[in-house]
């Protein structure tokens, strides 16, 4: 018997050293500096442009930019870590063929597959991710951002492409730069504060806010709809004269657009109070909120199940016509009047005019902490890191970004006389997957997407009420990068506390909001809050307040 | 360990003949018991990182190089405000899943083997084995069609035929959230497990049934007392390995999946178990160590389970599975 087990253990054990080992040996092959080789001064980071300028007057137009000098072709690994990505072929489309002749770069692509979110989680515990990973979840962000994983593009820039380092705006690399010094990607859609003052660059669709049947408001009279008041007024209103309708839906998995016409943060982010970062519940205002929308329950304006439904589920409640107003992103008029207009319904969706007020003016004051939405990452394991770099200055060139968002001009797109890309006509009738617009983008800027997105705005008419709130939205946006780095990353100690505390404030908002009584709504409340300080949010503050406090200088430079 | 003589032969060499006698099927043996090794077994050396401070940024190699911390995270969930609701909440679920799927298919295969028309009894039993094949997410779906309160059909029908005033929220009122999980159990997986005990009332010999019309036994009687008796081994044999999957949901399994997709931040303080909370607080969040300690106190839960009923079984009816 001992033998056997002794057989058994030892299988065991070739089997673990089998899969702890592989991947190590490219690290060799490509020639790639190790930690101990890397400088770990994040004070020197700041100052990598200009150590590493090559020619003052170099721009994206030189001729001879690093990306043009080796086009020889190359075959690249990469994982596509979004399940619902359309396309997860190269080759196959009208754009990809394009960057394949002008970089030479053909992708080998892999995609996550549906409802199997561990697939990269297991590709970096057993060392085995593929030459380049586009990912989009923040947790992700903070565990491909080290040197045990990737390959740090500031140290890649200098030895392959140093123009590219250069032409980076410094802010954007401050808004990558890890705690180590170094950046490992640069987050897609950023926008710099020039190119945030440019009218093609708004806010995103997903942006919360407040939609109203207008066909509803004109039968009750038009009334006044400026404030929360106002609107708790009209519900009653539609309560009262049509019983049958649901006055209110909210959708449970956004920010609630009523905390944002409070001027409240969200409740499990940062926000800044005095200097002092603290977690968004913890704002003395949401006490209010939740008398607010506890009314809005009790009252029957705001049906329990509207917390139940899934995004499918919520917008096919609010297109059935039998729903008065809602709460969700900023599409919900256009998605809504569209299928309205397809089956011959009168209805007709609006977004409310400004952000209602509250106390007598208008708190909103939505934070952007974000500093784009997707990343790719150059494995360590990358077996060619040079042609990877040049690929990405490539796709991160003006001529690179306009071919991946708008495509071909002349093909998929004519400039107006704004200078916006407008699409021919057919091209409604080809799918992403076909034509590829946008979905090689991954190393866009705001300002290129932007331009497409207001171009198809263009094309869109009458369905533009999203694209016309965005543009509302923007002046109200309160810009704060530095909240992007102060949440506990995944191996801080703090991340257990900070872990428990989001997934009891889920819980919890729900429960507060659903109380029976207004007494029992506080009372909830207040047990959150203490209940959060039981979980350990005393150190999660200390520690979100430590991380502000050193990335804050970037942004005062 | 004493070897025995089989006239000449050692215990080993019998064992070793008697092996290659039978080695095309031992082959299909050994393929299974590869797949458990490589599948069951040799994961199981993950386990010891409920023990331990592990971090994904350590790779495989960390599941050994890890800090041990002792039961630090078994006594963290101990002490989780969710502690107590997930434990009941896991608890009812599973066992009022028990009492109501485990007799289902049980009932509905003596039901369905009474049926004399053979047509009738064949479009029954596959049109009441077909749910096990739609999964859990499609099932939330018609679940949502039938049940909500804005457009769901059961509503309408409620209310066009005034049985109530209001529409009720099935989908949001904690109250009805077991009921719905039991029966779209029941209907899902009762069709599928009907096979396995109607495979075993086939197996009854008929002479036995025509006996006891000989000596006067009625329907009821023959059921009482010649099939249920006969398909005992089986029914034991399905209990246990129901209550070994207790925790999990049962026959058809479905505890994590009904309570992701039917579970809600309305209905949280009973659709939250543990299944839910393993994912939502530990794997989705990178915390492994957390997430595989509450996993080993399930497995350990249902290890327990699966020894006593077996033990159980035996003391009372003589047959178990082991």
């Amino acid at each position: 018997m001992k033998r056997y087990f002794t057989i058994i253990l030892l299988l065991v054990f070739i089997l673990t050293s089998a899969l702890t080992g592989c991947g190590k040996s490219k690290e060799a092959e490509n020639n790639i500096p190790t930690d101990s080789e890397k400088t770990t001064d994040s004070t020197t980071q700041q100052d990598n442009a200009a150590e590493t300028k090559v020619d003052e007057n170099i721009t994206w137009e030189t001729a001879d930019l690093s990306w043009k000098k080796d086009t020889s072709p190359v075959t690249l690994s990469a994982f596509i870590d979004m399940s619902w990505y359309v396309v997860d072929t190269w080759g196959k489309d009208d754009i990809s063929p394009i960057i394949t002749e002008k970089t030479g770069v053909t992708l080998d692509i892999t995609k996550a597959t549906t409802g199997d979110s561990s697939q990269l989680e297991v590709m970096i515990a057993s060392n085995q991710l593929p030459d380049l990973v586009y990912v989009e979840n923040s947790i992700m962000f903070d565990r491909l951002s080290n040197s045990q994983y990737s390959l740090a593009f500031d140290e890649l820039m200098k030895q392959y492409c140093p123009e590219f380092l250069q032409l980076l705006d410094p802010v954007e690399i401050a808004n990558n730069t890890e705690e180590d010094g170094h950046f490992y990607s640069l987050t897609n859609s950023y926008a710099s504060d020039s190119d945030w003052q440019d009218p093609s660059v708004l806010p995103s669709v997903g942006s919360s806010w407040l939609h109203v049947r207008e066909d509803i408001l004109k039968e009750l009279g038009n009334p006044p709809l400026e404030t929360l008041d106002d609107f708790m007024n009209i519900l009653k209103m539609v309560k009262e004269k049509y019983p049958n309708m649901t006055p209110f839906i909210q959708f449970a998995d956004w920010e609630p657009a009523i905390a944002k016409f409070m001027g409240l943060p969200d409740i499990d982010s940062a926000y800044v109070d005095n200097g002092k970062v603290k977690l968004g519940i913890t704002h003395p205002g949401y006490l209010d909120f939740y008398k607010y929308m506890n009314k809005l329950y009790r009252e029957g304006y705001l049906p329990a199940e509207s917390y139940t439904y899934s995004m499918d589920q919520f917008n096919q409640i609010y297109q059935s016509g039998n729903v008065f107003s809602v709460a969700f992103n900023c599409m919900v008029s256009d998605n809504a009047n569209t299928v309205f207009d397809q089956t011959n319904k009168p209805y007709h969706f609006v977004p409310v005019s400004a952000p209602l007020k509250y106390n007598g003016e208008i708190k909103y004051k939505p934070i952007d902490s974000s500093l784009g939405w997707a990343k790719v990452f150059i494995s360590k394991n990358c077996s060619n890191p040079k042609r990877a770099i040049n690929f990405l200055e490539f796709l991160r060139s003006p001529e690179g970004d306009k071919l991946t968002c708008w495509g071909v001009e002349g093909v998929h797109y004519n400039l107006d006389s704004d200078g916006y890309p407008i699409r021919p006509a057919d091209f409604a009738s080809r799918t992403y997957t076909e034509t590829g617009i946008v979905q090689w983008g991954w190393m866009t800027t705001a300002k290129i997407s932007g331009i497409e997105f207001v171009g198809r705005q263009k094309a869109l008419e009458p369905y533009t009420l999203g694209f016309q709130t965005v543009q509302k939205i923007k002046p109200y946006v309160d810009r704060q990068p530095a909240l992007a780095f102060v949440n506990p990353k995944p191996d801080d100690p703090e991340s257990e506390a900070m872990a428990k505390i989001q997934e009891y404030l889920r819980a919890q908002n729900t429960k507060i909001i659903m109380s029976k009584t207004e007494e029992e709504a506080v009372a909830e409340f207040n047990k959150t809050l203490d209940e959060i300080n039981k979980m350990g949010y005393p150190d999660v503050e200390k520690l979100m307040n430590t991380k502000y406090s050193k990335v804050i200088t970037r942004y005062q430079k | 360990m004493k070897k025995l003589n089989y006239g000449g032969l050692t215990s080993r060499n019998k064992i070793w003949s008697t092996f290659k006698e039978q080695k095309y099927l031992q082959a299909f043996t050994l393929a299974g018991i590869v797949f458990l090794l490589i599948f069951a077994y040799i994961p199981m050396v993950g386990i010891i990182i409920a023990f331990k401070d592990y971090k994904l940024t350590s790779g495989f190699a960390g599941f050994f190089t890890s800090k041990w911390v002792g039961f630090k995270y078994f006594k963290e969930f101990y002490n989780d405000v969710y502690f107590w609701p997930i434990i009941r909440n896991t608890m009812v679920l599973s066992l009022l899943k028990l009492v109501f799927t485990f007799p289902a298919p049980i009932i509905f295969a003596i039901i369905l083997n009474e049926v004399r028309n053979d047509k009738v009894k064949r479009v029954v039993q596959t049109v009441s084995y077909l749910p096990h094949f739609i999964s859990w997410a499609v099932v939330a779906g018609l679940l949502f069609s039938f049940l909500n309160q804005q457009t769901g059909l059961i509503n309408q029908l409620l209310v066009s035929l005034e049985i109530v005033d209001e529409p009720i929220s099935f989908l949001a009122d904690p109250k009805y959230f077991w009921a719905i999980c039991v029966l779209s159990d029941v209907w899902k997986e009762m069709g599928w497990w009907t096979i396995i005990f109607l495979a075993a009332i086939v197996g009854i010999d008929q002479e036995i049934y025509q006996a006891s019309i000989v000596d006067g036994a009625g329907r009821l009687q023959r059921i009482w007392y010649i099939t249920i008796p006969s398909i005992k081994e089986t029914i034991i044999v399905v209990l246990i390995l129901s209550l070994g999957s207790l925790l999990g949901g049962g026959l058809g399994g479905s505890n994590f999946e009904q309570a992701y997709l039917l579970g809600n931040t309305v209905n949280y303080n009973v659709s939250n178990i543990l299944q839910t909370y393993t994912m939502t607080v530990g794997l989705s969040k990178g915390r492994y160590s957390y997430a595989a300690a509450m996993g080993l106190i399930q497995s350990v839960i249902s290890l327990i389970l699966v020894y006593s009923s077996n033990y159980i079984s035996k003391k009372i009816s003589g047959s178990g599975l082991f």
